[in-house]
């Protein structure tokens, strides 16, 4: 038994060496020059160490990336806003720690998680993964182990990537090139994602909107009975909040946009699920869920991102609803 | 707690320890707390249904050996109630309740009953048929009644084979609990690269596979013919990997303890006909139903039928027809409280009736074309028309609803003229790799991983590349062997948590 058990942690020891080995050679690359979707956590994580307080920091995936206008809401809010939008599977819990590592007297939080982020799907997934390898300072805002379980899963593509980084970098840029906005720089300097709304994008912007009328019309609106995170996604607002609170900062979440079919497939869940976070909660939360309810023909290429019209529309909820709650400075006290 | 999760490795290895640390005679206690704490990992309070399934049928059991007469059905058909009455209630309760709102609606009468939507206790299909199969054996004299509570309970509740089988039968896992069990280096290894290669194939190859079935599956409107054809080999493959790759981790888990649990797959995707497919398939279901349901059902319809033909045909045809059809009803049924489950079944039943009516008339055109002149080129035929015919059964079995399947049934062969245009590959090849994880490399492995595991089987079969084989290679190419499978493993699976298909039911 003893030499059976000898040989097994042997084999442990050489197969942990082996995927530490390879993990450190998935991690060293220059992603400056990268031009993937995910690596602008490079760029929005230099642009939110230049910016002081006071300043509204924008929380949550790609529905905020691409649903909010934030040159409008930080002239609303009168204070710099930056939107930390990137994408939902990178999970809520890396998301607050990262925003709160950067928070000051004066700040304002706005939280808009995607619901999928009380559902126990976010927690630690392959995209988190892929950022941390990117960006591996990302590794201190870490909250658990689990969010550390899918590295092995990054190790290949990422291997794949670096090995013919070389052979295939002009390719790689041109393709990236071809894609009209999950790319880097479809973000501008307030971090919102604007390729979409470039002149030059209507015509990928027709094909998406086909492509998804097409693949909405055999599908079925998302079924949300299980918010079976919800506890977790709370405690850890919550811890956000007092946080945030104890360095002068205020926060707040609102609700993201979804589409009529899938409210009207979700509505009773939707609305328990309001009900008992206002109960739960230990920040303000921002107007009623059907509020945020649009046409699903204002809805581009998921459930959460928005056309330019109803990122308009959604941007000046936001704005009404945060100048209502009293969020925004005093005229004059702009910076 | 799932086999492949890390719960499950911290498990083993403590559970495995004491296992060889205790004496004999703590086995059982040991074996039983360890299985109530692998079972209530998922829920615990459903535990008390397996509590109250224990109970009805250690004492059902006693009662038959000690009854007399129609005393003895009695107890048997208590137990079969109790039994049957929770897996009506808890898997079957919303689907007829929902049937019959149905029904109310068309003909315009309110239906008062609601939905109970309850969370179905996992493989509660598996332990009750184990545990029905022990009461129905004392029935009918072939095993004793279990004397000890604990023995019995570890029957039911044994951690290996709880939550998708083998659904084992009393005559050979009872006993096992009685005898000791020393620790054999051979034995302990070879479970344990039994373990290993089942987590390969489902980690590596079924999780992989089934992002790509997944994202086909959830929307087949939007995707093309091949690429529904595609998906539903892959699915074949999937399933095949998931469930058989449950059934190696659960045999090898026993067998590093000591224990022998029956086999459950026999190459089925080799198999040359339906019914050779069936003796592959869930061995240990497949034989539950033929014992305990199919036969009696022979019988039974024997005794009805007393004539040599009925309309023409031989009544033995009827016989075994009726039983058959009536056999995969209740098999598809097993399997899920859903129309799509059911009409998978039938359509099994009805395939292997038309094997049995037509083996005459097959076996003569074979004659009259040559075929049985070439016999490799006749068994690639049968092999290849079973396996399509198998697949057609896993449209029906995996889509979301019996729309979904027509709708890919009916798509199957749509779209293949684009192919011609390289673009179209392009593309197919395109949305595979990006829906698997966005890896051509990782990928193609997968892919080579899933297409190599019929020529691998092939190979066991014929005593090649056995673990017993591996036993023989020299000890670095073994450890190097073992150390490709473990890194194959880690590097190729998808992490986001994962059930076994089974477990399901």
């Amino acid at each position: 038994m003893r030499s059976l058990l000898a040989k097994l942690s042997l084999l442990s020891l050489g197969v942990g060496a082996s995927l530490a080995g390879l993990t450190l050679a998935a991690a060293m690359r220059d992603y400056d020059g990268d031009p993937s979707f995910i690596c602008a956590v490079v760029d929005k994580a230099r642009r939110l160490k230049s910016l002081g307080s006071p300043k509204a920091l924008f929380i949550g995936g790609s529905n905020l990336a691409f649903n909010q206008d934030s040159r409008r809401l930080e002239a609303v809010l009168g204070r710099p806003a930056f939107n930390l939008g990137l994408h939902a599977s990178i999970g809520l819990s890396w998301m607050l720690a990262q925003a709160e590592a950067h928070l000051g007297p004066g700040d304002l939080a706005v939280v808009v998680p995607e619901f999928e982020q009380f559902q126990n799907v976010y927690e630690g997934g392959v995209t988190l993964t892929q950022l941390l390898l990117t960006y591996p300072e990302g590794f201190r805002f870490l909250r658990s182990w689990r969010q550390l379980r899918t590295i092995p899963e990054a190790i290949i593509p990422r291997l794949e990537t670096n090995l013919f980084w070389r052979l295939k970098k002009r390719r790689v840029l041109a393709e990236f090139k071809a894609d009209p906005w999950y790319r880097r720089d479809a973000f501008d300097e307030r971090g919102d994602v604007v390729a979409h709304l470039r002149p030059d994008a209507a015509g990928a912007l027709r094909l998406a909107v086909e492509k998804e009328r097409r693949a909405a019309a055999g599908r079925r609106p998302a079924v949300m009975e299980a918010f079976d995170d919800e506890a977790k996604a709370v405690r850890g607002l919550n811890v956000f909040a007092a946080v945030a609170g104890s360095r002068g900062a205020r926060t707040v979440m609102a609700f993201p946009c979804i589409s009529r079919t899938t409210f009207e497939a979700n509505a009773g869940a939707l609305r328990a699920f309001e009900s008992r976070l206002r109960s739960e909660l230990a920040m303000p939360l921002l107007g009623p869920v059907a509020d945020c309810v649009l046409e699903p023909a204002l809805f581009l290429d998921s459930a959460y991102h928005l056309l330019p019209e109803g990122r308009a529309r959604n941007t000046e909820r936001l704005a009404s609803l945060l100048t209502a709650g009293g969020y925004a400075l005093p005229a004059g006290r702009i910076y | 707690m799932l086999f492949n999760s890390i719960d499950f490795l911290a498990f083993f290895p403590v559970v495995t320890a004491l296992f060889f640390a205790l004496r004999p005679s703590r086995h059982v206690p040991l074996l039983l707390a360890a299985s109530c704490v692998f079972y209530m990992a998922f829920r615990p309070a459903y535990i008390l249904i397996l509590l109250v399934t224990i109970v009805t049928d250690y004492f059902a059991g006693l009662w038959i050996e000690r009854s007399l007469g129609r005393r003895r059905a009695l107890w048997l058909w208590l137990s079969v109630a109790v039994n049957v009455g929770f897996l009506g209630f808890f898997k079957y309760f919303d689907f007829f309740n929902d049937n019959l709102r149905g029904v109310a609606g068309i003909l315009g009468w309110g239906w008062p009953v609601p939905a109970l939507s309850i969370v179905l206790p996992i493989g509660l299909s598996f332990h009750t048929f184990q545990a029905m199969s022990y009461t129905i054996e004392v029935y009918r004299g072939r095993q004793k009644a279990e004397t000890s509570p604990w023995v019995f309970a570890l029957y039911v509740l044994f951690f290996p084979q709880l939550v998708a089988g083998p659904i084992e039968r009393p005559q050979n896992l009872l006993a096992q609990f009685r005898a000791p069990h020393p620790f054999d280096y051979r034995r302990v290894t070879d479970g344990l690269k039994l373990m290993a290669w089942g987590l390969f194939k489902k980690m590596a190859i079924a999780d992989r596979l089934t992002l790509f079935v997944d994202q086909v599956y959830a929307s087949p409107a939007g995707f093309d013919g091949p690429s529904l054809l595609l998906a539903t080999v892959l699915f074949a493959v999937q399933i095949y990997c998931d469930f058989s790759g449950y059934s190696d981790i659960a045999l090898g888990s026993a067998q590093v303890m000591g224990f022998r649990l029956m086999r459950n797959f026999d190459r089925p995707y080799a198999a040359g006909s339906l019914a050779e497919f069936w003796r592959g398939w869930h061995i240990s279901l497949s034989s539950w139903l033929r014992d305990y349901l199919f036969l009696p059902l022979v019988c039974r319809f024997s005794d009805m039928m007393k004539g040599d033909r009925y309309l023409g045909v031989r009544s033995e045809h009827w016989i075994n027809g009726a039983a058959t059809i009536v056999t995969f009803l209740v098999c598809g049924l097993w399997h899920g409280a859903d129309w799509t489950f059911v009409c998978w079944g039938l359509l099994h039943g009805l395939g292997l009736t038309a094997g049995l009516v037509t083996r005459d008339g097959r076996k003569a055109v074979a004659r009259a074309w040559g075929l049985d002149r070439v016999p490799a080129l006749r068994r690639l035929w049968q092999v290849g028309f079973t396996f399509s015919f198998v697949c057609v059964g896993w449209v029906v079995f995996r889509a979301r609803s019996m729309a979904d399947a027509w709708y890919i049934l009916t798509h199957l062969g749509a779209g293949f003229g684009a192919y011609a245009q390289a673009e179209a590959w392009a593309a197919l090849k395109s949305s595979l790799v990006m829906s698997m994880g966005g890896s051509k490399v990782r990928c193609l492995l997968v892919l080579t991983a899933a297409a190599a595991l019929p020529a691998v089987e092939a190979l066991q079969a014929r005593g090649i590349a056995t673990r017993e084989n591996l036993a023989n290679w020299p000890a670095w190419m073994r450890w190097t062997a073992y150390y490709v499978l473990a890194m194959a493993t880690l590097l190729l699976a998808p992490y986001a948590p994962t059930q076994f298909i089974y477990f399901q039911f």
